[in-house]
């Protein structure tokens, strides 16, 4: 559930549109901008079980409003991504709107609006902001594309446009009569005010999405349960562990070729970028499905087959059989449902690294083949570090841990007693025959070391051995030499250290030039010695 | 000999008389043009705009669009201007500004609007400017809902619908929950709003489905529109299966849930089909989507080869040849055929 600013009430967020838009205009007359940025969010729970067609007069209505309210920084990037594969008119004339109210346009922002003209042509229509639900009989519209060209006018004077773009759209732009006037008044504008270029400072980009989750540990993934477009199940965890993973989001009955078609097409293009670079068989690619029930697996196939992503065992669609909104909560690539069918979605592009960690989310704005390639290979060639499997272990050893405490407080008196006799072992010095046992002890506790040192060359090198080693010298300094519990405490806790590193997951060990080296210095008792 | 008398053997022959022809027709349009240009008589003009073929002068074209624009004139001259008008001229900006004056006018005669309405519906299709004046053209097709006449209600309705408008979904979808019929028919209605998944109807086509006073019609569109639904799956099982349905509802169903989910579809289909107590139209049906869908690829093939071995023994079939045929077609196809020396069930 997403952290929702406390004034905004949730009669608006649950009630009909109508109250959506009521409570848009208070914000508009109080010229309050930032309660209305959460809105801009596709998975905000006031999009959430409304048609299409009601989030697509919400959201144009409410980027429309800022144009009185003013624009914050914060919120370009939405208005962006619009502009980048939105194809409603109504949409993009509210995002053109709203931009109005932004204090510094950059030459980011003029690029996004020509290149939503060219795409907008095609697609034009008449629309009306003077009313949520404008009367057509009463109220005169306005094409969609002058209103992209009013706000293209209105950053002109400040922006410079370049000639080659120029070109496009005085000559071959398709525009109703008022657009052409719109279009003749900013040819002048160029030709007649040199734009100081005082905004144009291509380095200032806007900042996306702030990378959420990024410490998201694998086990968020597990138990999600998919189908690939061949029919066979898997857990979600299982495809993405040992490679890194490239993961994106698409439904076959999108009818926005801008989104998922593009999304998809762009997997195919990704895909052949990694044949050409030799790494493919080393990278995951998965898209899948938000429309699980309909994405059948002969469907998802198709789908990709016909945008040139060939599925293969690094390369799968899937659909999530159960689990949908966990890994929707995990990963937010920004959904809203209505009864089960998507009524609204945005564009991202997900990176993970092969022990599952989330890092980078990439929008559709900043789609660069070639760098994501490069961001995967660099994943590609990461190294295990104890960090990072101290980490990992962490976190799964907390939850381990809560269960063992809780299994074992003591629920009656009689655990109670029993806790606190053993918590008396410590004291077993008291005893009368402890020193009888003292050779058994240090058997056991030579056992422990053999045991340790027998397989780190296979498992986790040395320092789990050194630990226990140190460990076992802190009790032998305590017992025979100079007494003190403190020593006794420090063997106790690094030889419980040394044990736990060496029950780490294994990884397979080469022959390296350390390992080898090790190998020659370490006496032989304390290890194997093998074929180098 | 074709029907016009002239021998098809000598080619050259033929040829001769073809660009005789033509030459005459030329020649014909010439005098048409002429007479168009010169009289102002409305029947005069009306034969030549029938006759000739194309105006190809800009003056023609002009004088045609007058008197497409002229209230004044017979309509059905008014709809031949047009027409002619339209299918010439280089410039169709200038077609477009005149059908939509003429459309927006609501005092004007209907035949002309429709015929304004329908070159612009032509133009969508074929002109590469139609962009420039699609917005204009949207906003007139929503004032002309409000219009007095069915006709061009329901022709701009479709035209609406088939561009996804959001105004006339929403229009439909309160006409459809309160009952009345004001844009097009009930049917009509659910069809149109069928086109879009989108369009949030789902909730109102199972209530109709559900209603005693609904027509066999809408609730055929209402079945067909539920493909889309995956929520309606079941609903949609139950239909097909429901034998005190009509069979034409019946195989609505069968293929609403064909394209919804093939492999459900699968599971229900071949019980039906084994089912001696069932319609053998709807067996039919069920078997000829079977055989359609026979090379989907499968993701679990348990029951296929319990299906081909009943198939086989299929009782009934003798009241129904085409059932048997269609049998061993689907047999056949899918690598088992029948077997020899038993004769068809």
């Amino acid at each position: 559930m997403i952290q929702l600013k406390r004034d905004i009430p949730n009669t608006v967020i649950h009630g009909d549109d109508c109250a959506v838009a009521i409570w848009i205009d208070q914000m508009r007359c109080n010229r309050n901008g930032l309660s209305l940025l959460p809105f801009l969010r596709y998975d905000h729970p006031v999009y959430a079980q409304r048609s299409t067609n009601e989030v697509i007069r919400i959201r144009g209505y409410l980027m429309a409003a800022f144009a009185q309210t003013g624009l914050p920084n914060r919120g370009v990037t939405s208005f962006l991504e619009e502009f980048d594969h939105a194809h409603s008119p109504y949409i993009l004339a509210g995002a053109a709107i709203g931009l109005r109210g932004l204090g510094k346009p950059t030459v980011e922002i003029m690029n996004a609006l020509l290149n939503a003209i060219q795409r907008l042509q095609f697609e034009d229509d008449s629309v009306c902001f003077e009313q949520f639900k404008p009367d057509w009989h009463i109220h005169k519209g306005r094409s969609a594309l002058t209103e992209l060209l009013l706000t293209v006018e209105l950053f002109s004077d400040r922006l410079p446009i370049p000639a080659r773009e120029l070109h496009q759209l005085a000559n071959n732009t398709l525009m109703s009569a008022s657009g052409l006037e719109v279009c003749n008044r900013i040819l002048k504008l160029q030709e007649e005010h040199e734009p100081d270029n005082k905004f144009a400072d291509d380095c200032c980009k806007y900042p996306a999405a702030r990378l959420r989750n990024f410490l998201n540990a694998p086990h968020s993934f597990s138990g999600i349960r998919v189908q690939d477009q061949n029919g066979h199940l898997h857990l979600l965890s299982d495809l993405m562990k040992d490679k890194p993973s490239f993961l994106c989001f698409f439904y076959t009955r999108c009818d926005n070729v801008y989104r998922c078609s593009l999304t998809i097409t762009r997997l195919g293009l990704l895909q052949k970028a990694l044949k050409e670079a030799g790494i493919a068989e080393e990278i995951r690619l998965l898209a899948i499905s938000f429309d699980a029930a309909f994405d059948l697996p002969y469907r998802m196939k198709a789908f990709a087959k016909f945008r040139g992503f060939q599925c293969n065992e690094n390369a799968r669609c899937l659909r999530v059989k159960s689990g949908m909104e966990r890994l929707l909560g995990c990963v937010r690539p920004g959904v809203n449902f209505n009864d089960g069918l998507v009524n609204q979605h945005g564009v991202a592009y997900f990176l993970f690294d092969r022990f599952g960690f989330l890092k980078q989310r990439i929008s559709a704005t900043e789609w660069d083949k070639e760098t994501i390639c490069e961001d995967l290979a660099k994943l590609r060639n990461q190294k295990t570090t104890y960090y990072r499997r101290l980490r990992n272990s962490f976190g799964a050893g907390v939850s381990i841990a809560y269960s063992v405490v809780l299994a074992f407080f003591p629920k009656c008196p009689l655990c109670a007693a029993a806790y606190l006799s053993a918590m008396g072992i410590s004291s077993a010095s008291l005893l009368r025959y402890h020193r009888l046992l003292l050779p058994a002890l240090l058997l056991l506790f030579g056992w422990h070391l053999q045991a340790v040192a027998r397989r780190a060359w296979r498992r986790n090198w040395y320092l789990p051995l050194a630990f226990s080693l140190a460990g076992a010298f802190c009790m032998a300094w305590s017992a025979f030499g100079t007494p003190d519990k403190w020593w006794t405490y420090a063997g106790i806790l690094l030889v419980g250290t040394g044990s736990l590193l060496n029950s780490w997951e294994r990884t397979a060990k080469k022959n390296t030039k350390v390992s080898r080296t090790a190998s020659r210095l370490l006496p032989s008792l304390l290890f194997q010695k093998r074929q180098i | 000999m074709n029907d016009k008398g002239q021998d098809l053997n000598d080619k050259e022959k033929y040829l001769q008389e073809l660009r005789e022809r033509i030459a005459e027709q030329r020649a014909e349009n010439e005098r048409q043009r002429a007479i168009f240009r010169d009289t102002n008589d409305p029947q005069e003009m009306k034969h030549a705009l029938q006759t000739v073929s194309s105006l190809e002068d800009p003056d023609l074209y002009e004088k045609a669009r007058l008197i497409a624009l002229d209230s004044s004139q017979d309509a059905k001259l008014r709809i031949l201007a047009l027409q002619k008008f339209r299918g010439g001229i280089p410039d169709h900006g200038v077609v477009h500004e005149t059908a939509l004056h003429i459309l927006k006018d609501q005092q004007d005669d209907v035949a002309v609007r429709i015929m304004a309405l329908d070159t612009m519906k032509a133009e969508a299709f074929s002109s590469k400017k139609f962009s420039e004046s699609k917005a204009e053209f949207m906003s007139s097709l929503r004032q002309v809902l409000g219009d007095s006449n069915a006709n061009l209600r329901a022709r701009a309705t479709e035209q609406l619908a088939r561009e996804k408008d959001e105004f006339v979904q929403r229009k439909l979808l309160e006409e459809l929950k309160s009952g009345v019929s004001f844009l097009v028919n009930r049917a009509k209605a659910i069809q149109l709003l069928g086109d879009d998944l989108h369009a949030e109807h789902y909730p109102i086509l199972r209530k109709i489905l559900q209603e005693e006073k609904a027509t066999e019609t809408e609730k055929n569109e209402a079945i067909l529109a539920l493909a889309n639904d995956t929520n309606s799956k079941d609903l949609l099982r139950k239909i097909t299966t429901d034998k005190s349905m009509s069979i034409k509802l019946r195989m609505s169903g069968a293929n609403a849930l064909r394209t919804q989910d093939p492999y459900a579809f699968e599971t229900m289909a071949k019980a039906i089909v084994l089912d001696k107590d069932e319609e053998n139209d709807l067996r039919l049906h069920c078997l000829n989507n079977l055989l359609l869908q026979s090379n989907l690829e499968r993701l679990t093939d348990d029951n296929e080869g319990d299906f081909r071995e009943q198939l086989r023994r299929i009782r009934g079939v003798r009241k129904s040849p085409k059932l048997k045929k269609l049998s061993r077609e689907y047999l056949k196809k899918t690598q088992q055929g029948p077997r020899r020396g038993k004769k068809g069930n």
